[in-house]
């Protein structure tokens, strides 16, 4: 019985590491640029819906309506400010911008509200189940999953059907070539980044309400995105939400065992798929 | 010969010397620390720019680097920003102007190596060339019918095309920006014959819609063919000018090769 629950929860958790994922994958694919920062702009997402609770009473869920614009606004700024400088060149450059764009969001964050952990609360949704068969399934996260397979199969639909979709894959392919038909790159770039700020900001909102977070929990969310793109397979968004199913039922299975085993289960199961099928489980295979 | 000197180029036979010195086994980047650095040279904005009808020729016999006219054609497309001196085109700088809002007034470069989105299918290829928004002649069905070739593929994936279906394709891309001037580089290179010459038999219907075409060749015979106007670039200048009528292959590799005649 706890089994069956645990892997239903496992489950469910992979549907939010899933919504993590996406802009990490979303911003590597179009600009291989891993963003060391984006546990912490989820973070930054969760302390601006609590204040926007607070100082609107709003419910925590309504904030989205505000937070997931400004999120994208300021992705795209911090595209076009930033971090346009340091794409194209060696790698390190990306690297060392948002790592150091991490440490001062935690700093900020900590300097603003404290090192107290802090929730959202989301009042009744947290505590009513449906009952399938003789397992409760909390409604808040069926809520989690639905949205990420949302926020996935959105993605999926813009970059296949829109022409701003057109234009990111383009520029993924061969940023020269995309110049050379009339795209802006450094505007398709913030594109990308404003759209992976976006979910993310989703996805902080949605870690706000299910669990307490404080200032400096962004570093632990960044790997959970992180190994979960690895286990999907870079490049491939469903790809990305099997691995943060993956992950969810590893570490929740892990947990069953013993408590403290959880995450090492989540980290042992990265480790395997990158030893023995390094393309991730749904990604093409690597040619160079 | 530059290219032999800064490392890119290996000599069959003979020695590379520097200073003294002989540098053949070292690798470029060692010929850097010995103060040979290759840089391009970028010829400067020659006289008559403006006076391009329909065709260029540039030297690149077997030269893996870039060519005179390639360097001019990535230079009028914005791929290489800083030039000395400056570009212009229909009496407006260009200098300083990103290569994207070039397209949008009306240059478009079809790169060498055809250069497909590999990940977007044909028709997406195609749209894409239309990112720019300028309105004309050129559409996904008006290329699809001057290059009936496509006409079966536009839901093929871009990675998946023949190298004369990728220039085919590279060709509509570029076309469907309604370019005043197409830049078309080094088309012919690793296409068999009866593929370049099916690509040339689409030239005219181009320049019929109003499009001036230049295309960088390095088969003389079909650039001639091609041609209104013929021009050889050599070491930043156009050495050699003219009609196809009054130009033969002679004076032409003359032109090429520095020979004065």
């Amino acid at each position: 019985m706890t089994t069956a629950n645990n892997l239903v929860q496992g489950l469910l958790l992979g549907g939010l590491y899933a919504i993590f994922a996406t802009g990490l994958s979303l911003m590597f694919g179009v600009m291989r640029l891993v963003n060391l920062a984006h546990g912490d702009f989820a973070i930054l997402a969760a302390f601006l819906a609590l204040v926007i609770v607070d100082g609107t009473g709003l419910h925590p869920l309504a904030t989205l309506g505000i937070a997931v614009p400004a999120m994208f606004v300021l992705g795209y700024l911090l595209q076009r400010g930033v971090l346009n400088f340091t794409v194209g060149g060696d790698g390190l450059a990306p690297v060392l911008v948002t790592f150091g764009l991490s440490i001062v969001l935690q700093s900020l964050l900590l300097e603003l509200f404290s090192a107290d952990s802090r929730g959202l609360d989301a009042g009744a949704i947290e505590d009513t189940s449906l009952a399938l068969g003789r397992l409760n399934v909390g409604w808040f996260r069926l809520l989690t999953l639905a949205t990420g397979a949302a926020v996935l199969g959105g993605l999926q639909l813009l970059l296949a059907r829109t022409r701003l979709g057109r234009e990111l894959r383009a520029t993924s392919d061969d940023p020269e070539a995309a110049q050379l038909v009339g795209v802006d790159h450094r505007h398709a770039f913030a594109m990308a980044t404003g759209l992976a700020l976006a979910t993310v900001a989703i996805a902080g909102i949605f870690l706000g309400i299910r669990t307490t977070f404080s200032p400096a929990l962004g570093p632990t969310r960044l790997i959970f995105a992180f190994e979960a793109v690895i286990i999907g397979g870079l490049g491939s968004l469903w790809g990305t939400l099997a691995g943060g199913m993956v992950l969810g039922l590893a570490q929740t299975l892990g947990a069953q065992v013993s408590p403290g085993w959880g995450v090492l289960t989540g980290h042992l199961v990265f480790l395997a798929v990158l030893a023995f099928r390094p393309s991730g489980l749904f990604g093409k295979p690597v040619t160079t | 010969m530059l290219n032999l000197l800064a490392g890119q180029l290996r000599p069959d036979a003979g020695r590379v010397r520097y200073d003294g010195r002989d540098v053949t086994a070292l690798d470029a980047r060692r010929r850097c620390l010995l103060g040979i650095a290759r840089t391009y040279q970028i010829p400067q904005p020659f006289p008559g720019m403006s006076v391009f009808e329909n065709a260029l020729v540039g030297a690149t016999f077997g030269s893996p680097g870039r060519s005179d006219a390639e360097a001019t054609a990535a230079a009028v497309a914005g791929l290489l920003p800083r030039t000395a001196g400056s570009v212009a085109f229909d009496g407006a700088e260009l200098t300083g102007v990103p290569a994207h809002r070039r397209v949008a007034l009306g240059i478009s470069l079809v790169p060498e190596g055809r250069r497909i989105f590999p990940s977007l299918s044909v028709e997406e290829n195609l749209l894409v060339g239309a990112q720019a928004r300028r309105t004309g002649p050129w559409t996904v069905p008006a290329v699809l019918e001057l290059f009936p070739l496509l006409a079966g593929m536009r839901r093929r994936g871009g990675g998946q095309l023949s190298g004369g279906e990728q220039q085919a394709l590279a060709i509509g891309r570029g076309l469907m920006a309604n370019p005043r001037l197409l830049l078309l580089d080094e088309v012919s290179l690793g296409l068999a014959p009866i593929v370049v010459r099916r690509i040339y038999e689409a030239l005219p219907a181009v320049r019929a819609a109003g499009t001036t075409v230049v295309v960088i060749e390095q088969d003389i015979g079909q650039a001639l063919r091609a041609a209104d106007r013929v021009y050889c670039l050599l070491e930043g200048r156009v050495a050699l000018e003219g009609a196809p009528r009054d130009l033969d292959r002679d004076r032409i590799a003359a032109a090429y090769f520095g020979v004065r005649a």
